[in-house]
């Protein structure tokens, strides 16, 4: 009851705390208040608070000192637990015919799911400050050809490409070189070479517990009825051209599988039948009677407990545009990208939503109207940075500040839980429906298992070449 | 002023004087230790704070003597070499030759020939330099002697004699 009141209070606090406004006004009562203070005859009052604070100073040292060193060790060990990771990156090559649906997908997330690490004990959280190992699921284009990737730790490389071969068993999967080491490094870097660039990562509109429009609202029996939406991912990255390059990556680190105990209460008032209040010839006057949903009521109720039973991701979904100066054109990424993200929106359901406070674009007419080029700057650089390494957010408060600039705090990027069913309708091997589409580099041969039982000559490591 | 009194005197006086100074000190001790960790910690998450700049268009350009032209026409003369040996590998040598030129010209070495561009490079920072001598003579041979003749593995040797150079100057990657 009491860790609840008090978890409350300082996550009230550390939100409060992470809008610039409320540094601005601390700072202003500050000032404002020393300069006030002479006027008023207060000053016993306040020798009082002043003598018991100078009795006590200790105490209050400690509780502000105690959780503020516990964040910043536990951020520097989990920043050398990221930096200690080694990561794989594997191009996924897609065959020439795909009839499975999502749902294929769906399976390797769980199987994806299943390897997921946490700190488990005192040990693991303060010393080697493990954090969930996140995968990587990245669309690419480079001037118009479009080409996958996962990327995962470099140890779980085998599992990565079981969970893949098992439902896929047509993809190849090659380890290679990661592309992004052709990017530009860093922002002066990226003017130097007389590129332009504009990014954005995506945040939920409503609560995680409510799903995005999902792949099997968009298969049917008939064949006429039949949609693939990653075709208008495709189509539109296909739409580049040259030296431009567009990246789409979503990071998802599984979660707990206790993740939808925060939303049971919401589940509750969602269950909760409809009322209505009749009029009646007795001296009440009026009485409460449960009336049926509407159908609508019913779906979302569906669609909510439905997501709610499968695994969730904490997924941060984050892309780049980069173009040279003369054929940059924002509008392409700010509204075709963003646009296409939205396909998945349903107005009962969820839908995406550009997060306004990392996409490189800020304006004098947007809150808080201070240096919005300076910003905008300032969250190229982090953007770029963030793509590069493709960074998850510190999980601590004060670990945020401390990578915070003055106009560029790093609280804004956030992740969401997203079920194995959303993830696979966003990124999955493209179906038959869109195998039209020509922007794509595909394998070209089918493939088929040996005969069982075949004598097999050799070592170990003369197998090794053939997997 | 009561109630000051009393504070005071509840502190300086009272029977919980000893717990008080007990505990006191305790608490001093541990906050010596956090602000000690504090600044440990700040130091150390300092090394993994990200390095922006406010004004990235004006940061300073990192000057090399890379050149991407050079490099193309590098590698479209190491491509055609071998298309057609054995004269193809002399036309190879003459135009790594001219390219090593021209991009000394480019630095602003002055001079009537090659040769004297080279005398402005000191042997004694440069590993190549000798070997690019070497070479060079070589040309100039295979450019005036009549019947000069160099076989395939030699011809590979030459050049790459001058592709060791351009590296060395950062011309080339």
């Amino acid at each position: 009851m009491l860790k609840d009141f008090f978890a409350h209070v300082s996550s009230f606090f550390s939100e409060l705390f992470t809008k610039q406004e409320t540094w601005f006004i601390v700072l202003i009562l500050g000032v404002g208040g020393l300069i006030v203070l002479p006027f008023f005859s207060v000053w016993p009052f306040v020798t009082e608070i002043l003598y018991f604070l100078l009795m006590t100073w200790w105490l209050w040292l400690f509780f502000i000192l105690f959780p503020m060193v516990r964040e910043l060790w536990v951020h520097w060990r989990q920043e050398m637990f990221k930096a200690s990771v080694k990561w794989v990156l594997l191009e996924l090559h897609m065959p020439r015919l795909i009839e499975k649906s999502p749902q294929a997908m769906e399976q390797v997330l769980q199987a994806l799911h299943s390897l997921r690490n946490a700190a488990g004990d005192i040990r693991e959280t303060y010393w080697d400050g493990e954090v969930t190992v996140w995968f990587s699921l990245e669309m690419v284009s480079f001037g118009g050809e479009i080409r996958f990737y996962v990327r995962g730790q470099k140890k779980q490389r085998n599992l990565i490409e079981a969970a893949f071969f098992s439902y896929y068993p047509d993809l190849e999967i090659e380890e290679v070189e990661d592309y992004v080491k052709g990017f530009p490094q860093t922002i002066p870097e990226m003017y130097a070479r007389g590129l332009e660039m504009w990014g954005t990562e995506m945040l939920l509109g409503r609560e995680e517990a409510y799903p995005i429009k999902t792949y099997p609202t968009f298969e049917s029996e008939a064949d006429d009825k039949k949609f693939d939406p990653i075709s208008v991912f495709l189509e539109v990255l296909s739409k580049i051209k040259g030296q431009e390059v567009v990246g789409i990556q979503i990071n998802i680190a599984p979660a707990d599988a206790k993740w939808k105990k925060k939303w049971d209460k919401f589940l509750d008032e969602l269950q909760a039948p409809a009322t209505a209040e009749i009029e009646t010839d007795d001296d009440t006057g009026s009485r409460q009677v449960t009336v049926a949903r509407s159908p609508g009521q019913v779906d979302t109720l569906e669609a909510v407990e439905n997501n709610l039973t499968k695994p969730a991701f904490d997924t941060l979904i984050r892309f780049i545009y980069m173009s040279p100066k003369e054929t940059y054109y924002d509008s392409f990424a700010r509204r075709g990208l963003v646009g296409a993200f939205n396909q998945y929106s349903a107005l009962n359901l969820n839908s995406f939503k550009s997060n306004r406070n990392v996409a490189t674009r800020a304006r004098i007419w947007n809150w808080p109207h201070l240096f919005p080029d300076t910003r905008v700057e300032y969250r190229k650089q982090r953007l770029l940075m963030n793509y590069l390494r493709r960074d998850v957010p510190p999980e601590m408060w004060w670990g945020r500040l401390i990578t915070s600039f003055p106009l560029n705090f790093n609280f804004h990027s956030k992740r969401f839980k997203m079920t194995t069913e959303g993830l696979a309708t966003l990124f999955h091997p493209p179906t038959a429906v869109v195998l039209t589409a020509p922007h794509m580099k595909r394998v070209e041969s089918k493939k088929a298992g040996p005969p069982a039982g075949l004598a097999i000559f050799g070592e170990e490591t003369e197998i090794e070449q053939y997997k | 002023m009561n109630l000051l009194a009393s504070i005071s005197s509840w502190f300086t006086e009272g029977e919980f004087y000893s717990v008080f100074t007990g505990v006191r000190t305790v608490f001093l001790f541990v906050d010596a230790l956090l602000i000690i960790g504090f600044v440990f910690s700040v130091m150390k998450c300092l090394e993994f704070r990200p390095h922006f700049s406010a004004n990235p268009r004006k940061a300073r350009r990192v000057r090399s003597l890379h050149d991407p032209e050079i490099e193309a026409r590098w590698n479209t003369l190491v491509k055609r070499a071998g298309t057609n040996p054995p004269q193809s590998y002399s036309l190879a040598i003459i135009e790594a030759d001219k390219l090593t030129d021209e991009s000394l010209k480019r630095l602003g070495f002055q001079g009537e020939h090659m040769a004297d561009r080279l005398e402005h490079l000191n042997a004694t920072n440069m590993r190549t330099l000798e070997s690019l001598w070497r070479v060079h003579r070589l040309r100039n041979e295979l450019v005036h002697a009549p019947d000069f003749e160099i076989s395939d593995v030699d011809a590979r040797e030459v050049l790459e004699v001058y592709q060791k150079f351009l590296k060395e100057l950062g011309i080339i990657a």
